[in-house]
C-alpha cells in the first residue's frame, strides 16, 4: 500500500532541537546543576557585597571624620594663628587716628611695613594665603596683596560696621577675587578702651584644604573626599578628576551633595557628580561651620571588585559545573533518544510505505520492550494491510466492473434488447456468475416480465414468457416491491428461495432491483453455484451497476417512445402537406398543376403549353418533409450518363426548390388564413353592431337647430345634401347625414367626413367598453359561482347524513341557480325500483324527508324523470313539455312544466337519482349554462351520497359485529344452557328490538307415518 | 474556600491595570493639586530691558518651572532691544501700561521719577554692580591709582557719574587722567591700544577680552565702596496700590525662578537658548557664571536692595549732575514685598 502523495509525512530532521528529548533531558541535567550553583553563588556574592558595602562605607566614614577632624583643627589653628599675629605697633598706629584710609596720611613707610608683613606672614603660612588690615569704616589700609589695598570691604560678608567680634566667614564667592574664599577676622582693640581700632583679616589657603582632602589614604584607586560649599554648590576643594574636566567654580549635583547640603548626613549608592554619574559608595556630611558638605566617595567598581572576583570564581564553577552536566546529560540520554529516534525513523518509512522495516533494538529497559512492541504491531499492520489491499482490490473491480459495463449498455440504449443481453452475459463473466437475468417491469406495473437471461436457460425460460408477480411471493418479487437488494448467501438455508430445476446449481442468488430515480424498472437477478461467493459489501457496486442498467433500459425506452413519436409526428406532417398541398393546388385558387418548362431558349408555362410532365428520362422528386409534390425532369437524358455529381446538384437544387415553394405556399396559406381572420373580425363586428342596433330602441338621433330628437321614421332626414358613412374597420355602421346644404361645398364635405371618423371612433369605442364590462360582469359572477361551488365541494365532503346532504344541496343550488321555482331531488331505490321524492321545494318553504307523509314514492316508469335516469344525460326542456316527450319517447307524467331542467347523479356504473327544476308559469326559464351549474351540483352530490351510503354501511356492519359481540359475550358467560337462551332471547330484543323465540329440541327423523298423516313429536 | 487562580499572563495584565490606574490617579491628583485654585489666572506683562539673553534667565526659569502658574499669573514676557521706533524703554512701557513690570536700572528709574514717572523698584537683579574699569592685565592696571595718566574711556551718563564718584573717593584728581567718552560698544579701542581703560561690565567687556585670547584686569568701582542697581524689578505705584497681591505672588515667583537659575546654571543656559536660538550656549555660560555672584552675593538674599546704596546712588546723581532736583529716594523703592517673602 502506498501512502497518499498528498499527505506530508514528518521527519526526525525536522524536530527544532528544544522539542527534543535529547536537549531537553541534557537541558535538565544543566538546570539542576546550574540552579543550585547559580543560588549558592549568588547568596555567596550578595553575602560578600553586603559586607564589602558595609566595610567600605565604614572606612569612608573614618575617612571622612579624620577629614572632618583636620579641617576643624585647621580652622582652629588658623584662627589661633591670626589671633596672635604679632600687629604690634602698628594697631598703635591705628589707634592713634590713622583710622580712615587717605591717600598718601598714611607714611608710605608704614603701609610698606605692614604689607611686607603680612606679605612675609602669609607667605610663611600654611593658613592664610591673604593678611589685610581693614579700618572700622572698612577701607583696607594693608595687605599681603598690594592690589587689595583701599578697596572696601563693606560688601564683604564678614564686614559689619559694629566690629563686635572676629568672625570667620565661611566660603563665598568674592569678586574681588575672583573665586571661593573664606575669611577669617580678628578685631584689634585698644588696649586700654576696648574699643575697636581695626580688624586683622587673614584669607585662609584654600589650597591647604585642598592638599587636606586630596590626600587618598585608605581610598584606593578612585575614591577622594571633597567639600562642596553651599554658596552656589561650588567645589570648596578641587575634584581629584579636575583635569578630566570638573573645575571648582561649577555648580555640582549628586544625590550625596544635595543630601549633605540640606543638612543631612548620611551614606549609600549612588552616581556621583561626574558626567555622566559614576556608581559610588559614599558617605556624606554637613558641616555646618563651614556651611560645606564633606563627602568621601569611592566607585563601586572598585569597592566591590572584591565580591566581583568572588562572583567571578562562581560564574566559573558554575560554568563548569554545566558543562559536565550537560556532557553527562549527553552520554545518558544518547541511550535514550536514539533508539526512540531509530523506532520514528521505522514509523516514518512504514508511514511512508515500506512496511518490511523492522527495528533492531537490544535493550532491556522499558525502551527494548517498546522496541519489540512496536515489531509485533508493525507484523499485524503488514497482515492486516494485506488482506484490506485485497479486498479494496476486490470492491475496486466490482466498482470498475460496474462502471464499465454501465458505460457500456449507455451506448447502446438504441436496442433495448441488445443492451440487457450485453449487460447479463457481461455481468456473468465479470462477476464469475453461472447464470444472470434481467427482469422488467411490465406496463400494469404488477408483474415482472422475464426479458433476458444468459445462456440456454435463460432463452427457454425467455421463450416460456415466464413472469413474477411483484410481491412477497418471491426473492425477485420482494426486491421489487420494497425497492431493496436481497442477497442469499446460501439457498440451502434460505426458505425464501424457490429452486428453479433449469438452474439446480444455484447456491448463491443476488436481487438487485433496478430503480431510476422512484421508478421500478426491473430486477437483476445473480445466481452463483458457490454459497458466500457475495457479500454485503459487494452489494454497493452492484447496486451502482444497477442504477446504470436501470437509467439505460429507461432511457433506451424513452428512446423508443420518442422515436416512435417522431414517426408518428413525421407521418402526421406528411398527411398535413399532402393534405395542404392538395388544397393548395385545389384548381381554384391554384392550378392543380403548375409547372414549366424550358424549350426553345425559354421558359413556358407548362399549363399553357398544354404538356403534361415527362416522365422520360432523368426525374428528381421535389420533397416537402419527404413528401413529393413534384419533380424535377431532364428529358431526353440517358440515366445511364447521368453522373453522380450532376445527381447531387439536381438533388440540392430540388431540395432548394422544395423549401422555397413550400415557404411560399406556407405564406399564401397564411395570407388566405389572415383573411379568413379579416372577415371573420368584420363580421364579428357587423354582428355586434347588428346586436347593438337590435338592443338600442334609439337607432339614430336628428338635430334641426332647435333640439336634438330620436331618429323616427317622422324625424328622419328625406332628402340629405351631405351624407358620409360612419365606418368601423371599415365596416358601415351608419350615416352622417346633413340637409340644406350646398352639396359642392368641398369644406362643409371635408368637415362631415372629418367628424364622422372620429364619431365612428366614439361609438366603436363605446361599443367596445360596453362589451368589456359585460364580459367582466360576467367573469365576476364566474368567480363568485366558482367560490360557492368550492365551498359546495367541502360542505358536501364534511355530510355525514344523507338530510343534511339534501339541505346543503337544495342550498347550494338555489345559490347558484336564482330561479329555482320548483326543485326536487329524486332518489332510486334499485331494490325496489322505486324512486323518491326524498325533497319538494317550494319558493321558502323546505320538505325534509323525515317527514314521511312529504315523501313522494312511486315505482319507477316512464316519466322524465326516470328519461333522464335511464339515459344518464341532462335534458332541458324550454317548451312544450308533451311535444318534447313525444319526440324523446317518455311521459309526461303529472301537471306540464313549461320550463324543465335536469341532470342524473351517477356514481360510477350506478344512477342515485335526479336532481330536477321546473316552471309550470313562464318557458324558456332554463339555458344552458343553468345547465351546466346544476350538473356540477349533480357530479359532487353523487359522490358525497355515495359516500355517505357506504359510510352508514360501514357503520351499520359494525353496528351488526359489535351486536354480535356482545350476544356473543353474554352467551359465553352463562353457565348452563337456560341461561344461555335466556341471554341470547334478552340481546336480541336488547339490540333489535324484537320479541324473539328460541328453544332447543331433538333432531326430529321424519316420521314417515306422519309422513301419510300419522302423529309425530312436533 | 475557592481560589481565584489567574493564569501567569493574566497577572501581568493584572498588575498593568492597577499600574495604570494609579498613574493616573496620582496624575489627577497632582493635576488638580499643581492648581492652586479654580479661579482664572491674573494676566500680566513683563517688560525686559535688553534681548532675550542670559540676564533673564531667572523669567525663563519661572516660567518653565510653573513658578508663575504655582501663583495664578499668566505672564506674557515682552523683549526689549531696539524696535522700529528705536530703544524699547521698559520705563515707557510700563509707565503709559503697555506691560505691568520691567527690568530698568537704579539710575534711569531715578530719572523718571524725577520726571514724574510713578514707577517704583520692588527688588534688586543684580546686587553688586558690574561696573569696571577694565584694562589688559599686561598693563598692569590694577587700582584706582593706576589710573593717573592713563586714558580711560567711559559712558557718559550714569557710567560717567559712578567714574566720577570713584575717582573722588579716592582722592584722585580728573585732571591727571585722561577721560575719553565711550562711544563705540565693544573692545576694539582696549584692543587697538585707542584707549587704556574702558568702563564696562565684568558680565561683558572682561569676558570679551578673555574670549579675544587676552588676560583682563578689572577694577571693580562696587570695590571702592561705589555700587550701583543696574538692573532693577519695577512697576508702578498704581499696580503696589492696586493689586498688592499680584505684586508680591510675581515676585516671588521670579525670585524662585532666580534661585532655580542659581541651582542648575546650565538648564537656565539651556532655556536662554530656547529663547534666542541666534546664542551660542558657551558664551551664554560664561557670562551667566560671572553673573551669579553678582545677583547673589555672599551674606545677602536674592532681591535684597540697601537703602544705603539708594541713597549712595542718589547722591552720585545729584553730585554729577545727571539728577538736577533731588527726589524722595525711599518712595523710589519699596521692601515691603522682599520683606514679606523673605519672612515666609
Amino acid at each position: 500500500m502506498q501512502a497518499s502523495q498528498t499527505m506530508e509525512l514528518p521527519s526526525t530532521g525536522r524536530i527544532r532541537f528544544w522539542n527534543q528529548i535529547r536537549w531537553r533531558l541534557i537541558g535538565a541535567f544543566v538546570l539542576l546543576a546550574v540552579l543550585p550553583m547559580v543560588l549558592v553563588v549568588s547568596i555567596i556574592v550578595s553575602n560578600t557585597i553586603n559586607q564589602i558595602r558595609q566595610q567600605t562605607l565604614t572606612g569612608l566614614e573614618a575617612i571622612a571624620q579624620l577629614k572632618q577632624d583636620q579641617l576643624d583643627r585647621w580652622v582652629r589653628d588658623s584662627q589661633s594663628t591670626l589671633e596672635q599675629f604679632p600687629i604690634g605697633r602698628h594697631a598703635e598706629m591705628m589707634r592713634d587716628g590713622v583710622v580712615s584710609f587717605e591717600a598718601g596720611e598714611l607714611a608710605e613707610g608704614e603701609q610698606r611695613a605692614l604689607e611686607t608683613l603680612f606679605a612675609q606672614a602669609a607667605s610663611g603660612s600654611s593658613f592664610f594665603e591673604e593678611l589685610f588690615l581693614y579700618t572700622p569704616e572698612g577701607v583696607i589700609l594693608a595687605s599681603s596683596s598690594p592690589v587689595q589695598t583701599g578697596k572696601s570691604v563693606v560688601n564683604q560678608p564678614y564686614y559689619t560696621a559694629d566690629l563686635a567680634e572676629s568672625s570667620f566667614q565661611t566660603p563665598y564667592y568674592d569678586l574681588s577675587v575672583g573665586g571661593l574664599t573664606m575669611v577669617l577676622t580678628h578685631v584689634l582693640q585698644d588696649e586700654q578702651t576696648g574699643e575697636p581700632i581695626g580688624v586683622l583679616a587673614g584669607r585662609l589657603d584654600l589650597s591647604t584644604l585642598g592638599d587636606i582632602m586630596l590626600e587618598r589614604t585608605g581610598l584606593g584607586e578612585t575614591g577622594e573626599t571633597y567639600l562642596v560649599s553651599a554658596e552656589s554648590n561650588y567645589l570648596l576643594t578641587p575634584s581629584r578628576f579636575e583635569e578630566d574636566g570638573y573645575p571648582q567654580e561649577r555648580a555640582y549635583h549628586s544625590v550625596g551633595i544635595d543630601e549633605a547640603l540640606a543638612g543631612n548626613n548620611g551614606d549609600g549608592l549612588y552616581p556621583d557628580y561626574r558626567r555622566p554619574g559614576v556608581p559610588v559608595l559614599g558617605v556624606y556630611r554637613w558641616l555646618p561651620d563651614l556651611q560645606v558638605a564633606l563627602l568621601a566617595e569611592i566607585d563601586v567598581e572598585e569597592a566591590f571588585a572584591p565580591a566581583e572576583t568572588t562572583r567571578n570564581l562562581g560564574v566559573a564553577i558554575t560554568a563548569v559545573a554545566a558543562i559536565s552536566a550537560a556532557i553527562l546529560g549527553y552520554m545518558v540520554t544518547q541511550r535514550i533518544s536514539s533508539p526512540i529516534l531509530s523506532l520514528a525513523e521505522v514509523a516514518l518509512q512504514m508511514a511512508a510505505g515500506d512496511l518490511s522495516q523492522h527495528v533492531t533494538i537490544k535493550d532491556r529497559t522499558e525502551i527494548g520492550l517498546l522496541a519489540r512492541a512496536f515489531n509485533s504491531m508493525t507484523e499485524q499492520l503488514r497482515t492486516l494491510i494485506s488482506g484490506l489491499e485485497q479486498r479494496v482490490a476486490e470492491r475496486t473491480y466490482a466498482l470498475v466492473v460496474s462502471a464499465e459495463v454501465g458505460s457500456n449498455i449507455s451506448q447502446k440504449i438504441n436496442d433495448l434488447d441488445e443492451l440487457l443481453a450485453y449487460a447479463v452475459e457481461h455481468i456473468s463473466q465479470r462477476f464469475a456468475v453461472y447464470y444472470t437475468q434481467i427482469y422488467l417491469v411490465d406496463v400494469t406495473e404488477r408483474f415482472l416480465d422475464l426479458r433476458v437471461g444468459t445462456g440456454s436457460v435463460g432463452r427457454e425460460l425467455v421463450k416460456r414468457g415466464h413472469r413474477l408477480a411483484i410481491g412477497s411471493g418471491s426473492i425477485n418479487g420482494t426486491a421489487a416491491a420494497e425497492k431493496r437488494t436481497i442477497l442469499v448467501k446460501d439457498t440451502q438455508t434460505n426458505p425464501l428461495h424457490k429452486p428453479n430445476p433449469l438452474l439446480p446449481q444455484t447456491r448463491l442468488e443476488l436481487c438487485v432491483p433496478l430503480v431510476a430515480g422512484d421508478k421500478l424498472v426491473g430486477v437483476l437477478n445473480m445466481q452463483s453455484d458457490t454459497p458466500y461467493s457475495f457479500s454485503e459489501e459487494d452489494i454497493p457496486a452492484l447496486e451502482v451497476l444497477a442504477v446504470q442498467l436501470a437509467i439505460a433500459v429507461e432511457n433506451a425506452r424513452l428512446l423508443q417512445e420518442s422515436l416512435d413519436i417522431k414517426e408518428q409526428l413525421e407521418a402526421q406532417i406528411r398527411q398535413n402537406v399532402t393534405q395542404s398541398w392538395g388544397r393548395y393546388l385545389d384548381g381554384i385558387h391554384q392550378n392543380e398543376l403548375v409547372g414549366y418548362r424550358y424549350e426553345a431558349g425559354k421558359v413556358v408555362e407548362m399549363q399553357k403549353a398544354g404538356a403534361r410532365p415527362s416522365t422520360a428520362g432523368v426525374q428528381m422528386p421535389v420533397t416537402v418533409v419527404g413528401k413529393s409534390v413534384g419533380s424535377i425532369g431532364i428529358e431526353d437524358l440517358n440515366p445511364d450518363l447521368w453522373s453522380e455529381d450532376d445527381a447531387a446538384i439536381i438533388r440540392a437544387i430540388a431540395e432548394q426548390v422544395g423549401q422555397r415553394i413550400e415557404n411560399l405556399r406556407l405564406l399564401d396559406e397564411a395570407k388566405r388564413y389572415r383573411q379568413e381572420a379579416e372577415e371573420a373580425s368584420r363580421r364579428l363586428l357587423r354582428e355586434g353592431w347588428q346586436a347593438v342596433q337590435e338592443e338600442q330602441a334609439v337607432t339614430g338621433f336628428v338635430y334641426d337647430q332647435y333640439a336634438v330628437s330620436p331618429l323616427t321614421d317622422a324625424t328622419a332626414v328625406t332628402d340629405p345634401t351631405l351624407q358620409a358613412p360612419l365606418l368601423v374597420q371599415g365596416e358601415p355602421v351608419g350615416f352622417l347625414e346633413l340637409a340644406d346644404l350646398d352639396s359642392t361645398d368641398a369644406q362643409a364635405a371635408e368637415f362631415l367626413t372629418a367628424v364622422a371618423t372620429r364619431l365612428s371612433a366614439h361609438l366603436e369605442n363605446l361599443r367596445l367598453t360596453r362589451q368589456t364590462e359585460e364580459a367582466l360582469s360576467e367573469a365576476r359572477q364566474r368567480t363568485a359561482e366558482l367560490n360557492i361551488l368550492n365551498e359546495m365541494g367541502a360542505a358536501f365532503a364534511a355530510a355525514r347524513e344523507t338530510e343534511e346532504m339534501l339541505t346543503l344541496i337544495q342550498t347550494f343550488t338555489s345559490r347558484l341557480i336564482h330561479n329555482t321555482e320548483n326543485f326536487y331531488i329524486a332518489l332510486y331505490d334499485e331494490t325496489l325500483n322505486e324512486i323518491a321524492i326524498h325533497l319538494f321545494y317550494i319558493p321558502g318553504e323546505v320538505t325534509h324527508s323525515h317527514k314521511v307523509e312529504n315523501i313522494i314514492r312511486r315505482r319507477s316508469s316512464n316519466g322524465v324523470t326516470e328519461y333522464v335516469m335511464r339515459t344518464r344525460k341532462p335534458l332541458l326542456v324550454n317548451g312544450d313539455m308533451a311535444l318534447v316527450a313525444a319526440e324523446m319517447g317518455f311521459e309526461a307524467i303529472g301537471a306540464r312544466a313549461k320550463s324543465w331542467m335536469g341532470v342524473p347523479l351517477v356514481i360510477g356504473d350506478r344512477v342515485l337519482g335526479v336532481l330536477a327544476m321546473q316552471s309550470f308559469d313562464a318557458a324558456n326559464q332554463y339555458g344552458e349554462y343553468q345547465l351546466e351549474l346544476l350538473m356540477a351540483v349533480a357530479s359532487g352530490a353523487a359522490i358525497a351520497l355515495e359516500g355517505i351510503r357506504l359510510l352508514q354501511q360501514v357503520q351499520s356492519r359494525a353496528r351488526q359485529e359489535q351486536i354480535l359481540r356482545e350476544v356473543t359475550s353474554r352467551v359465553y358467560t352463562a353457565v348452563d344452557a337456560e341461561s344461555i337462551l335466556r341471554a341470547t332471547a334478552q340481546e336480541i330484543n336488547n339490540h333489535l328490538g324484537l320479541e324473539a323465540f328460541i328453544y332447543l329440541e331433538e333432531q326430529i327423523q321424519p316420521d314417515p307415518a306422519a309422513a301419510d298423516g300419522g302423529n309425530g313429536h312436533n | 474556600m475557592k481560589a481565584i487562580i489567574f493564569a501567569p499572563g493574566q497577572y501581568v495584565k493584572i498588575v498593568l491595570a492597577f499600574a495604570v490606574m494609579a498613574l493616573f490617579i496620582v496624575g489627577c491628583s497632582a493635576a488638580n493639586g499643581s492648581q492652586t485654585s479654580t479661579a482664572e489666572p491674573d494676566e500680566v506683562t513683563f517688560q525686559m530691558g535688553w534681548i532675550h539673553e542670559y540676564s533673564a534667565a531667572g523669567l525663563y526659569a519661572a516660567v518653565a518651572n510653573d513658578r508663575f502658574a504655582a501663583e495664578n499669573l499668566s505672564v506674557q514676557i515682552n523683549e526689549g532691544g531696539f524696535g522700529e521706533q528705536g530703544y524699547i524703554d521698559p520705563i515707557t512701557q510700563v509707565g503709559e501700561g503697555s506691560a505691568d513690570f520691567g527690568a530698568t536700572s537704579a539710575i534711569s528709574l531715578i530719572q523718571a521719577r524725577a520726571a514724574g514717572v510713578p514707577v517704583v523698584a520692588i527688588a534688586a537683579e543684580i546686587q553688586r554692580s558690574p561696573f569696571a574699569l577694565i584694562s589688559l592685565a599686561e598693563d598692569n592696571i590694577i587700582r584706582p591709582s593706576d589710573l593717573v595718566g592713563k586714558r580711560v574711556a567711559v559712558n557718559d551718563g550714569g557710567a560717567a557719574a559712578l567714574y566720577n564718584a570713584l575717582l573722588l573717593s579716592q582722592g584722585l584728581n580728573p585732571d591727571d587722567i585722561e577721560t575719553i567718552s565711550r562711544t563705540t560698544f565693544g573692545i576694539d579701542p582696549l584692543i587697538n591700544d585707542e584707549v587704556d581703560v574702558i568702563g564696562g561690565w565684568i558680565i561683558n567687556e572682561a569676558i570679551l577680552v578673555r574670549e579675544a585670547g587676552l588676560e583682563p584686569t578689572s577694577i571693580l568701582l562696587s570695590d571702592y565702596g561705589i555700587n550701583d542697581y543696574t538692573s532693577l524689578i519695577f512697576t508702578t505705584e498704581t499696580m503696589i496700590n492696586e493689586k498688592p497681591d499680584v505684586v508680591e505672588r510675581f515676585l516671588r515667583a521670579y525670585l524662585q525662578g532666580m534661585a532655580d537659575v542659581i541651582a542648575d546654571p546650565e538648564l537656565a543656559v539651556t532655556l536662554v537658548t530656547q529663547y534666542n536660538d541666534t546664542l551660542v550656549a558657551a558664551e551664554q555660560e560664561r557670562r551667566l557664571q560671572a553673573w551669579l555672584p553678582l545677583i547673589n552675593p555672599a551674606g545677602s538674599t536674592l532681591g535684597a536692595m540697601q537703602p544705603k546704596t539708594w541713597e549712595q546712588i542718589h547722591q552720585i546723581m545729584l553730585d554729577h549732575g545727571i539728577l538736577a532736583e533731588p527726589i524722595t529716594i525711599e518712595e523710589a523703592y519699596d521692601l515691603r514685598f522682599l520683606e514679606a517673602i523673605n519672612q515666609e
